[in-house]
């Protein structure tokens, strides 16, 4: 541990001291689309709300419940995608997200940049409701460990590159180390990737 | 913030990013074991570092939880 991985940008701080496009009542706010990731017994949840425009975001809100760096990392979010297509808005990626806040701490990044997921699925949420579904990707890779924000993918490399034992994988990527919801899952996955790569 | 340093978890487990065991053993639930800062005095903090304080949390308090998911304000 040092003390510089702690470290947050100005942009970081700025975005959590002064955070935009806030979502005050939902209530109120007449959504096209409205996608809520995550949970809170992992520690961070996100709720994302969009209007949409002649396949533009016109307008997209928020609430996080999360640390410094998820409520920073949703408001630059929702900043990036207001007046962008939604094509390229349903492809952003946590990265662009970080690299627009100057780089966030390296084990801040796998779990505090939900945005993105909210945001996807705020987006499927419009194309569901507007009779758009062949809009709607498959995703390639599917998070399993959703505190940790680990994908299938990631525990299919981990048994290519040799990868044993779920201690083992526990311990390289913390997968089920928060709400241990997903463990048995991992574990049959590891059971199935065994069988295909072992 | 304001000129208070305060932490979200003990010392030691600062490398960790899950909730203290000791709060939820103590039977918070987790948006509580998750949203808690601790507070350390030390020797040289007066009566008026606390005075300050306690007139600084609260205006925070309520921005974290306009923003938060978490927080419903009673209602669900």
């Amino acid at each position: 541990m040092t003390a510089g991985s702690w470290l947050y940008t100005d942009k970081v701080k700025e975005h959590f001291t002064n955070p935009r496009n806030i979502l005050d009542d939902e209530d109120k706010y007449d959504s096209d689309g409205r996608g809520e990731v995550g949970n809170i017994t992992c520690g961070d949840q996100m709720l994302v709300v969009i209007k949409v425009k002649d396949n533009k975001i016109t307008d997209c809100k928020w609430k996080t419940y999360g640390c410094a760096s998820a409520i920073a990392s949703t408001s630059m979010m929702s900043e990036m995608v207001i007046g962008m297509g939604l094509k390229e808005a349903y492809h952003i990626k946590p990265e662009d997200i970080v690299k627009s806040l100057d780089g966030l701490p390296e084990h801040k990044i796998h779990c505090s940049v939900l945005g993105d997921r909210a945001l996807r699925a705020a987006i499927e949420d419009y194309y569901r409701r507007n009779g758009l579904e062949d809009e709607i990707e498959v995703e390639p890779a599917r998070v399993v460990c959703h505190c940790k924000n680990i994908t299938d993918r990631e525990i299919e490399d981990f048994v290519k590159n040799g990868g044993k034992t779920f201690e083992e994988l526990q311990e390289k990527t913390e997968i089920g180390t928060v709400c241990g919801g997903c463990v048995d899952e991992v574990k049959e996955l590891l059971h199935d990737y065994h069988h295909i790569y072992g | 913030m304001e000129g208070i340093a305060v932490s979200t978890g003990s010392a030691c487990s600062s490398d960790s990013l899950e909730p203290s065991q000791v709060l939820l053993s103590i039977g918070l639930g987790p948006e509580l074991a998750h949203g808690s800062i601790r507070f350390s005095l030390g020797r040289e903090n007066t009566e008026s570092d606390i005075d300050y304080v306690i007139e600084k949390l609260p205006p925070v308090i309520a921005k974290i939880r306009k923003m938060s998911t978490a927080y419903t304000g009673g209602k669900k």
